[in-house]
């Protein structure tokens, strides 16, 4: 019985499968014995014999066979009505192994699978609808390993044999499966996902849903086009391809942190950033304390995003509104970016190899002047650490930055092997990322290491995918912002018309101390105001290294109960340990340093476990309603902890161990920390589909989070409805529209408040006793709310060929959680309230086209826009007290003496304040005592803007010719201010060209008299100087990346290789327009402190190089 | 069925696997329990979650901690006092030039309020009745911290202390001095009760940095500043001082009278700390000694020189001080003398000696000051000081009726010379001279006082402020933009910018009971003496 209904099974797959052979033109063969005469047999457990006896007498063909090579007695089952020859004779093969070679009238029948002269070899080319050829498709034998890529020109050539089924599988196409009979040539035509019925796309929780159900704002971003210049933070890679999102890199090099916020700043207190979600899974973001300021001690730790390799991403999804990600719940109010990673690929093995090398130049040093020497008051003197002295004598050395800076060189090198059956499939993937920074000492090191099962099991029903990346890293020296151990506070700073390689020396022995101390232009005892330190010393003797080790594992369970409903359960954890060293050897500065030197050590665990289940359903009510559910259920658990020490050191000069740490001064140990949170969460998500182009989605959401205990709910809810239309299936539209769609959705996400603020009084401990927590506990306080509405159409033209569309959006975001300060004589300083209305709208769209110009020159190309409008709405009223007394102002921590950034009601989010020259009523600088005065009451400084832009434009273009390809993204910001307090410094200093300007002209003309330019900034420069005439817009337009790809032909290389490609790669190449004296776009700090502000960042770099990448 | 009865099964499971999650947020008050802090319930033993908070009261009166001393104090009275002088270069227009750092300047305002006025109200929150021993501690803590607090800036919130998040209104001063003293009576009355009736019980050994939970060393510590705090007030309400000061040495629990009876911050009960100024001297190389210190001292040929202050690092080995009130941009005076100070010296917080000064100056106003003259009660207060500093007297010092202070000579710029015959020499002598007038003996005690209980810049500015003495000299450079009067020196610090953000009703209220602009030029109330310029 089994059998027969296998082959039932198989005739009919063949009948379906029928006309698609018609598809495929077969060249010479004669209509008799092509194969495509049919024949009837239907006998169970004849021999072998008889049934090609029986085959040779309905079509006449000769059947040629040795006996002694198999066994002709084997009985077989076979039921067949008027199928074709050659599914006939597939059929008889799949059950004896024995193969057929159709020749002019004979029927050669042989015995080896593996015979050559079975395996007929088989060519075609695969292209798409509009006639383009299509590279890199995997061609694979159904149910093998066998397999190939097509090459430049959408050719493949394969042995296979007639009755083998051909699989082609790329990415944003359909598959195709092509039986291969007795065709040798086939023409593919792939038809692309986009435009079609089946066009899918990976949602939340990795939902599949119909991308014409979506009733929000998705794009999605190939792996490849991340390969476009490889950044080793992947993210940075996004920039200028997705509307609405904006990125801003952390001025610490490779591997930094990276804020991405998407459709403009909501959260006051919180992060703005993005979440990511990895295959339907929300990643810990796993991010570092950022540089605090001017007296910052530790670099930026990078983030969580910048540990995933590139080369596992197979697509990104950027969901951009809070609608597309309710179901994530609290921490996707800021959007989503779902990222799918690779599996195994049925039928194929593929291995690949991706090799980038770029080599990296600052870009945008500031300028040092070379005319006047080391002194003050126009008099030379080698003791001043100013560079206000007389004229340089001639031929006076004058380092330059660039002495300073080297060439970084940072490699990516990745392999991947992808292999599979129909039942299993495997992937696994290594790469390692080196970076040598531009700052010398400055290493980022990081390794991947990927595997990712995926089995069906139990009759199909059961698909088990199992995955685990670990990720170690190591980075050395991370550039620094602020003016501690940070090599370029003393480069910049470097007193004029001296010379600065002699210093490249950078220690020499001390017969006194008996150790090797630095050779600076002042003594390590010496203070000094900033705190200048020999840069090489900093780099070699002041090291600081940060490691991580994380692992990330998965199992997902899916079990399909039946053919509509499915129960699938995951378990995710992400266990990340950390640890960062600073050690200081005896020299550097006493004042940070000791005699002995200074050691301060951590490490810290971030344990997150996510587990879901999910029920999913998606049935056809009738003929014209679809109803497509998932009911979940949710838990994370996010423990963390760490523990650290520091202090100077003890007797032992430059022994950097515990044991030797005077850990009685202060709170040696105040790094520790220990914390657990929870949220459970329950949800559901029902699209209702009328006649496949309505579509009704609804979405609620309930999370319990453990944050919310001792307030009055630990429980909230929050749902989500949307509405979409294709209207190009519901009405009939002219031929030149081939799609259009229109959908809107309001959506409502709430987040939890953080740990612990609700807690009722809890105690530090100072010197052994207790120190009440200065922050008011409140029960009181309420979860977050975003409302989020936005409308957009979608609209394809001419075949797909051109794109369009258009989103607007509203979002509000309420109850939110501040931190906001209160009288110190109010027993707090301060307290968390619920208040605040942030209000973010703004337009984002794009344009595309795609398509084949002359002769096959293919040019993709994608215009993006967005714009977002922020604006601080309400702060917070607190009517506690009868009185009521409505905070409209709120400062950010982490305020840089004359910088300062506020949130502000009427004014958008963050906006810069700075000191500024104190004006008379009309507006005239006051001068006292032949100085200018400044503001310096922080109450009173300047708004000076906001570090966000107006309006963003994104243009990437992608050209294909032959074997050649070219790529491009220009990209700008228009709009926005940001404050370069180097700048600041460099004139207080008198090393910066406008200062040696100003005593070109004799001083500064302030109310139209001179003011000696020393005089001039020693008021004016400088951290708590009239910083406001340091801002600069942050408009600029450059070229983000370029890329120019040859593919090798691959005969060359006799077939071994299926593709070779080698190209020229760019990132940042130059900007065609920027005011700025540094680059706008990297910051201090990438959470919602010190925004827009410059100081002493390293510069952001032109990074030139190439890559290989070869697929086997 | 069979297909039927499983599907259903799994549902089952599903339905059953949420309603256990959404029943296990029991733990969620566990688990939204901070494990790295202490909860009241923590630390109810040995009674820690009353008296465990006044400790930190004991460490906030003069900070421990460097960065929070050098704002807290040593940038501004230690300087206004003529004690000190920064050479730091870097700090531009500042407030020893005048110009009043805002970003400094909060630091006094917040230390006094997030610590011991915090710390005092859990105290008193927390205290049973049977506890009211600690609460006299924290009452006679919070005194001693809030009047340096109040004395800097005047006005401050006290009685309404923890009222409201966002509107405390501030006290005037005078009120805050009336209320210093019922507390400190309710201090000395609580305790004088306690140890009769508890006689040998030292509750308090486990968390005293002081005195080793002995509470008559209390009582004299409360009676001391009660009579301190009598002499603030003597011009702007001088029968109150008298009265004051007359109950605190009527007080039979007595004063603070010899080195044993200095209030210290001693590392003991697991406190360690490095003396705040060893870092600010040596560390950051932020202070040095001041202009006036090395023109009396070297005046008076006193030895206590060497125990306040080092000799320079440059050639001339010898003393040199910075005269205060200059632009400094270059780092001319950083081998000038620093503090003479040690990691391990602990932070002084009442020097006993003064207690000898104060009853000379009442005397000196006729007030019945105990057994005793002003002449007896100044050359006690002398010779306790260099006990106290463990110098031995020269022989024939309380009898030089001819020295005074030196000229003062800047060896880096001449330019600050303070030549002999400028009037802002402290030109007194060290010999009591009965026959002298009022304000020459009330010069002389001064002077000597503020030898003697250096380095309290805290007392020793309120003191110039209410007397004048010792001259100080004036700033050269003047930033102040007008507010501050060069010959009439900086009478007080502007309010904290912080609370001008986040209580300026509060603020509103501060500056009407000033009864002058909220700037470095206004007098405090108790700043009334006639003599003083205006």
């Amino acid at each position: 019985m089994k059998i027969t209904l296998q082959i039932l099974k198989i005739c009919c797959v063949a009948v379906l499968l029928g006309p698609v052979g018609t598809i495929a033109q077969p060249e010479t063969l004669s209509t008799v014995n092509d194969g495509s005469a049919t024949l009837t047999i239907n006998v169970v457990k004849k021999p072998l014999e008889s049934v090609l006896a029986s085959v040779g007498k309905q079509t006449g063909l000769d059947v040629h066979y040795d006996r002694n090579e198999f066994n002709s007695e084997k009985l077989i089952t076979i039921n067949c009505k008027n199928l074709p020859v050659k599914d006939v004779l597939a059929e008889i093969a799949g059950q004896t192994g024995l193969h057929f070679e159709l020749f002019k009238n004979k029927l050669i029948v042989s015995a080896s699978s593996t015979s050559s002269a079975i395996l007929q070899k088989v060519q075609g080319t695969v292209k798409d609808s509009t006639g383009q050829a299509l590279i890199g498709v995997s061609v694979s034998i159904k149910g093998t390993t066998t397999g190939t890529q097509t090459d430049v020109n959408g050719a493949f050539t394969l042995n296979a044999n007639p009755t083998d089924v051909l699989v082609f599988t790329y990415i944003g196409y359909q598959r195709k499966e092509v039986p291969v009979g007795t065709n040798t040539t086939f023409n593919v035509v792939m038809s692309t996902a986009a435009g079609t019925l089946q066009e899918v796309v990976v949602t939340a929780l990795g939902i599949v849903k119909s991308s014409r159900s979506l009733s929000y704002d998705q794009q999605t971003i190939s792996g490849k086009e991340l390969e476009v210049a490889k950044d080793p933070s992947f993210v940075n890679s996004l920039d200028g391809k997705v509307s609405g999102l904006q990125i801003t890199q952390s001025s610490s090099g490779a591997g930094g942190s990276t804020k991405v916020v998407l459709r403009g700043n909501k959260s006051i207190f919180g992060s703005s950033n993005v979440l990511y979600v990895v295959d339907g899974i929300p990643l810990q973001p796993l991010t570092s304390a950022q540089p605090s300021g001017v007296f910052s001690y530790a670099p930026d730790g990078g983030d969580g995003i910048s540990n995933i390799n590139p080369d596992d991403i197979e697509s990104i999804s950027v969901l951009k509104g809070a609608s597309a990600s309710a179901l994530y719940g609290s921490a996707a109010a800021n959007g989503v970016i779902l990222i799918t990673t690779k599996k195994g690929k049925a039928g194929e093995t593929t291995v690949t190899f991706n090799s980038n090398t770029t080599f990296d130049k600052a870009v945008k040093t500031p300028k040092l002047q070379t005319e006047y020497a080391r002194g003050d008051n126009d008099t030379t003197n080698n003791s001043s650490l100013n560079s206000y002295g007389a004229k340089e004598a001639a031929g006076s050395p004058n380092g330059q930055p660039s002495d300073f800076f080297q060439t970084g060189v940072t490699t990516i090198n990745a392999f991947t092997l992808s292999t599979g059956t129909e039942k299993n499939q495997t992937y696994v993937s290594y790469a390692n990322t080196h970076a040598d920074g531009i700052e010398p000492g400055n290493i980022f090191n990081k390794n991947n290491i990927s595997i990712r099962n995926t089995s069906k099991l139990m009759k199909d029903k059961l698909t088990l995918d199992l995955s685990a990346n670990y990720i170690f890293q190591n980075t050395t020296d991370r550039p620094a912002s602020g003016t501690y151990f940070n090599p370029l506070t003393s480069v910049y700073l470097f007193p004029r018309g001296t010379d600065f390689n002699q210093y490249k020396n950078y220690e020499s022995f001390d017969v006194t101390r008996n150790i090797n101390l630095p050779n600076w232009i002042e003594p390590y005892t010496s203070p000094s105001g900033d705190d200048t330190e020999n840069p090489y010393w900093i780099q070699n003797r002041n090291p600081n290294h940060q490691g991580l080790n994380r692992l990330l594992a998965t199992i997902s369970a899916k079990y399909d109960i039946n053919s509509w409903l499915n129960l699938q359960g995951r378990v995710k954890v992400d266990k990340a340990d950390q640890t960062t060293d600073q050690e200081l050897y005896a020299g550097s500065t006493t004042l940070l340093s000791g005699m002995a030197g200074n050691y301060a050590y951590n490490t810290s665990g971030a344990n997150q476990v996510y587990s879901d289940l999910l029920l999913t359903g998606n049935k056809d009510i009738s003929h014209d309603f679809n109803i497509n559910g998932t009911l979940g259920a949710s838990i994370q658990d996010n423990q963390n902890s760490s523990l650290g020490f520091g202090g100077h050191l003890g007797n032992i000069d430059n022994y950097f161990n515990v044991s030797n740490v005077i850990l009685t001064n202060g709170d040696p140990f105040n790094q520790t920390n220990k914390t657990e949170a929870q949220t459970q969460s329950l949800f559901a998500s029902v699209d209702f589909g009328y006649k496949k182009y309505l579509f009704l989605d609804v979405t609620a959401r309930n999370d319990w989070s453990s944050a919310l205990a001792y307030t009055a709910s630990n429980s909230f809810f929050y749902p989500s409805v949307g509405l979409s239309d294709v209207l190009s299936s519901m009405f009939k539209m002219p031929d030149f529209i081939s799609y259009s769609k229109i959908r809107l959705s309001y959506t409502d996400v709430g987040n939890s408040i953080p740990a612990f603020v609700s807690t009722p009084a809890q105690y530090t401990l100072s010197s052994g006793f207790l120190n009440q927590s200065l922050t008011e506990p409140l029960g009181s306080l309420k979860p977050e709310i975003t409302h989020s509405f936005e409308i957009g159409t979608e609209w394809r033209f001419v075949n797909d060929h051109i794109t369009f569309d258009a989103t607007y959006y509203h979002t509000n975001s309420y109850n939110q959680l501040f931190n906001i300060a209160t009288s110190g004589a109010s027993q707090f300083t301060s307290r968390y309230v619920n208040g605040g209305n942030v209000q973010n709208e703004g337009f984002e769209g794009s344009l595309g086209y795609n398509g084949i110009i002359g002769s096959g020159l293919r040019w993709n190309s994608t215009f993006t826009f967005s714009l977002n409008r922020n604006k601080v709405i309400a702060l917070y009223t607190d009517n506690s007290s009868g009185t009521s007394t409505v905070i409209n102002q709120f400062t950010f921590p982490n305020t840089v003496n004359g910088y300062q950034l506020e949130a502000v009601v009427g004014k958008p989010f963050g906006e810069i304040y700075a000191n500024d020259f104190k004006r008379d009523a009309s507006g005239n600088i006051v001068v006292s005592g032949g100085l200018p005065q400044l503001i310096n009451n922080a109450n009173d400084y300047k708004d000076v803007g906001n570090s966000n832009p107006n309006f963003m434009l994104g243009w990437t273009n992608s050209f294909r010719y032959k074997q050649f390809d070219l790529a491009f993204t220009v990209d700008g910001r228009f709009g926005g201010e940001v404050v370069d307090m180097t700048g600041a410094y460099l004139d207080a200093y008198g090393t910066s060209q406008a200062s040696a300007t100003a005593r070109d002209n004799g001083g500064v003309t302030v109310n139209g008299t001179k003011i000696d330019a020393q005089a001039y900034y020693s008021v004016v420069g400088g951290r708590s100087g009239a910083i406001a005439e340091y801002a600069y817009s942050a408009t600029n337009i450059r070229l983000r990346e370029a890329s120019l790809g040859y593919n090798i032909p691959v005969n060359l290389f006799h077939d071994k290789v299926s593709s070779i490609r080698v190209a020229f790669t760019g990132r940042n190449l130059f900007f065609f327009y920027l005011k700025a004296p540094y680059d706008p776009e990297t910051t201090l700090s990438t959470d919602n402190t010190l925004q827009g502000l410059d100081l002493f960042g390293q510069p952001s770099t032109r990074s030139l190089g190439f890559n290989v990448s070869a697929r086997f | 069925m069979k297909t039927i009865y499983k599907k259903s099964r799994i549902l089952w499971v599903f339905v059953l696997g949420l309603f256990v999650m959404s029943s296990c947020t029991k733990n969620f008050d566990a688990l939204n329990t901070n494990p790295s802090k202490v909860t009241q319930a923590q630390s109810l033993g040995d009674f820690q979650y009353i008296a465990g908070f006044l400790p930190d009261m004991e460490k906030n009166i003069a900070s421990p901690t460097d960065y929070i001393y050098q704002t807290q104090q040593n940038l501004n009275a230690d300087i206004f006092s003529g004690y000190m002088a920064s050479p730091d270069f870097g700090f531009g227009p500042n407030n020893a030039n005048y110009f009043m750092r805002y970003d400094w300047n909060n630091q006094a305002f917040d230390t006094g309020n997030q610590s011991i006025m915090n710390d005092w109200s859990k105290v008193e929150q927390l205290a049973r009745p049977q506890d009211s021993h600690f609460v006299a501690i924290a009452l006679i803590l919070k005194v001693e911290g809030m009047h340096r607090v109040t004395d800097i800036y005047g006005p401050i919130p006290y009685s309404k202390y923890g009222s409201n998040a966002f509107f405390i209104p501030y006290d005037a001063q005078q009120d805050i001095y009336t209320r210093f003293f019922t507390e400190l009576d309710t201090a000395v009355n609580t305790l004088t009760a306690y140890i009769k009736a508890n006689p040998g019980s030292q509750p308090f050994k486990p968390y005293d940095y002081f005195y080793g939970g002995d509470y008559k060393q209390w009582l004299k510590f409360a009676n001391t500043l009660r009579l301190r705090l009598a002499m603030h007030i003597v011009y702007a309400d001088p029968a109150t001082a008298q009265k004051q000061a007359e109950k605190a040495v009527a007080d039979p629990n007595g004063l603070l009278s010899t080195a044993s009876d200095d209030a210290l911050l001693n590392q003991v009960n697991g406190l360690t700390y490095q003396n705040s100024l060893w870092n600010i001297t040596n560390g950051y190389q932020d202070i040095s000694m001041g202009a006036p210190m090395q023109s009396i001292l070297e005046g008076y040929h006193d030895p206590r020189e060497g125990v306040y202050f080092l000799k320079s690092t440059d050639a001339a080995n010898t003393y040199e001080a910075i005269r205060s009130g200059l632009t400094i941009t270059t780092p001319i005076y950083i081998k000038f003398s620093l503090l003479n100070v040690s990691a391990t010296t602990p932070m002084q917080i009442f020097n006993a000696s003064e207690s000898y000064f104060l009853r000379a100056e009442g005397a000196l106003r006729g007030w019945n000051m105990g057994a005793g003259t002003a002449q007896s009660f100044y050359e006690a207060g002398v010779m306790a000081s260099f006990a106290d500093k463990g110098v031995s007297m020269p022989a024939g010092y309380l009898a030089d009726a001819t020295s005074v202070a030196q000229p003062y000579v800047d060896p880096a710029d001449g330019s600050n010379n303070i030549p002999a015959g400028n009037p802002y020499l402290n030109n007194i002598t060290i010999k009591w001279d009965a026959g002298a007038s009022f304000e020459q003996n009330l010069q002389r005690i001064i002077t000597q006082k503020w030898l003697a209980i250096y380095p309290d810049g805290e007392e020793a500015w309120t003191d110039f402020r209410r007397t004048g003495y010792p001259k100080q000299f004036i700033v050269k450079v003047n930033n102040s933009g007008g507010t501050i009067s060069t010959t009439g020196y900086v009478r007080r610090l502007p309010y904290s910018t912080s609370e001008n953000q986040n209580n300026p009703k509060g603020v509103a209220t501060g500056v009407a009971a000033l009864g002058g602009p909220d700037n470095g030029g206004t007098k405090v109330w108790w700043d009334k003496n006639p003599l003083e310029p205006k």
